[in-house]
């Protein structure tokens, strides 16, 4: 079985990219075209579907910043990589004090998004004890 | 002189106790026939008329020494002018100021402490306040008051001028200052004031370029992961259809990238060095909307411009691109959710007229005096400095425009800005 990665990002060309970096691997890409679909789809989705959130930060209506502390405080299982345009440490450090896997910049490496999301689902899987194969 | 002010007179001369030294202070005393002035001596005519005026010439002698041991205290320079023009006083404030000892210029014309391009005008003025019922007059607020000093140089001064009735003539009592040192440190301020503003405009502008950085880096951020991950799939696929879909997204992702850059270097393009060129309204408002996106971007703020014919005006083109841009950029930040910001530009007889209009969270009436002051800001630490409007004014009045704002809290706000039309070449539209 696949695992499910949400991509919340409002830009269409970023979601393709993810999904081409992502394609032949185990993971299949879930998209949210910004935070507050993305918050919609976990509400209504069951949550177990959800291995990984990929979360861009810059975005419309209820950004990244908001975004990831919602699912932090009603979705703690859900490990979250944050990939941004945005190369910021004062971000990365307070999304990391929040519990976020790993924050990325854009433009990254296909081998370095992978790796990410593999260290994420990994953290998924202690709690859910299925083991991920790349 | 009647006698309560030769009483007067004398009254304080007691009281200062000064020695009054006539031909020091300016008057001539009774031993200085020689230097009366020549219109006394004119006067003379048969014995008896003689005898009156040498009376008359006395009486004045002993007012003119009174009035200057009164005015040889006074720190400022004293000039008094009789009915004929000539200079009856002169004080040791005057000695100093002018450069002339007392003696030398008393009885001679008042012209001579005048630059020549003023005598004209002046004796006009002097002839108008003898004239008139007003008893003093400060001459600061009048056009420019210079004095000419014994050595030709001039120097700006600050005047009043007082009329006194002594013995049926009229006395003008002139008394002056050398504001020199004055002038300098004003114009020393006025430099200093447009420095700090030269400083603050450059300031918003590395603001705004910092804020546009920030965006600029995601906007090419952005595309640049997109080129990337379409190359690493040319490189790790073999279906050449699918090589091809790729290389043509990168293609798109490149002048995406080409299209940012454009718009980053008409920004931070030089000012014109050489005056002012026809600006089209419209091209500013455009790019200036183009940057806006770039800082702010948002797929929910609808940007709506309703652009008119309209003549150029006369201009440097960044300046009114920046305006606009600064606007703009508040009427976005206003609306930091949703919602529409309209951009509309007309032509209103021999003005073009450009309305801003967002809605977004509006100014409150107790905030929308101070738009204008420098730091003043109702936005967040990171959003603003406050000298966004200031410079908006700096730089609308320097084009001779005008601005307005109307605003009402929740519902959004309203700028009208408009630039006289100065040149006829080169419609926009």
């Amino acid at each position: 079985m696949k695992h499910k990665i949400l991509v919340v990002d409002d830009e269409a060309e970023i979601r393709k990219t993810i999904r081409l970096q992502l394609e032949g691997t185990i993971y299949e890409v879930l998209e949210a075209a910004d935070g507050e679909l993305g918050i919609q789809m976990l509400d209504n989705e069951n949550i177990l579907e959800v291995d990984v959130i990929i979360c861009d930060v810059r975005m419309p209506k209820v950004n990244g910043i908001e975004a990831v502390a919602y699912f932090r405080k009603n979705y703690a299982s859900i490990p979250i990589v944050v990939l941004t345009g945005y190369p910021d440490v004062q971000l990365a450090v307070d999304f990391m004090k929040d519990g976020v896997v790993d924050y990325l910049v854009k433009p990254v490496e296909k081998e370095k998004l992978v790796e990410a999301v593999t260290k994420a689902a990994r953290q998924r899987t202690m709690f859910s004890g299925a083991q991920p194969k790349v | 002189m009647s006698t309560a002010v030769a009483q007067l007179c004398d009254s304080i001369q007691n009281l200062t106790t000064l020695e009054i030294d006539a031909p020091r202070c300016g008057v001539p005393g009774r031993d200085d026939r020689s230097k009366a002035p020549e219109h006394l001596s004119e006067t003379a005519g048969d014995d008896a008329i003689a005898g009156r005026n040498e009376q008359t010439q006395d009486d004045r002698r002993v007012a003119d020494r009174r009035l200057g041991g009164m005015l040889s205290v006074a720190p400022d320079a004293i000039v008094a002018v009789g009915d004929d023009g000539r200079i009856r006083v002169f004080n040791a404030g005057a000695e100093k100021l002018f450069g002339y000892p007392a003696g030398d210029i008393i009885g001679r014309p008042l012209d001579l402490l005048i630059p020549t391009r003023f005598r004209g005008a002046h004796t006009g003025h002097m002839k108008r306040f003898r004239m008139s019922p007003e008893q003093s007059r400060l001459m600061t607020d009048r056009s420019e008051i210079a004095g000419l000093r014994a050595d030709g140089s001039e120097f700006p001064a600050e005047a009043s001028v007082s009329k006194l009735e002594i013995e049926g003539e009229t006395i003008l009592a002139v008394m002056l200052h050398d504001v020199t040192a004055r002038k300098a440190a004003e114009a020393e301020l006025i430099a200093a004031k447009e420095q700090a503003e030269q400083a603050l405009i450059q300031a918003e502008k590395m603001a705004a370029l910092g804020t546009l950085a920030s965006g600029i880096g995601h906007e090419i951020n952005n595309p640049l992961y997109a080129v990337m991950g379409a190359a690493e799939a040319i490189r790790d696929g073999n279906d050449i259809d699918r090589g091809r879909e790729h290389a043509n997204d990168i293609i798109a992702y490149c002048k995406h990238i080409s299209e940012i850059i454009k718009n980053l270097s008409s920004y931070s393009r030089p000012a014109e060095k050489h005056g002012l060129n026809p600006v089209d309204v419209n091209a500013a408002i455009t790019e200036a909307v183009a940057m806006a996106r770039l800082s702010f971007r948002s797929d929910v703020i609808e940007i709506d411009q309703q652009l008119g014919t309209v003549p150029a005006i006369a201009a440097k083109s960044e300046d009114i691109q920046q305006a606009f841009f600064n606007v703009i950029r508040n009427g976005l930040q206003a609306m930091s959710r949703e919602g529409v910001l309209a951009i509309t530009s007309m032509r209103d007889e021999d003005h073009v007229l450009v309305r801003i209009s967002d809605t977004g969270t509006g100014i409150a009436p107790e905030d929308l005096a101070k738009i204008y002051d420098p730091f003043f800001t109702t936005k967040g630490p990171d959003e603003g400095e406050g000298i966004g409007l200031f410079v908006v004014r700096q730089i609308v009045n320097k084009y001779d425009g005008t601005i307005a704002f109307d605003s009402a809290l929740g519902e959004g706000t309203v700028c009208t800005i408009t630039y006289p039309v100065r040149q006829s070449n080169g419609e926009a539209s």
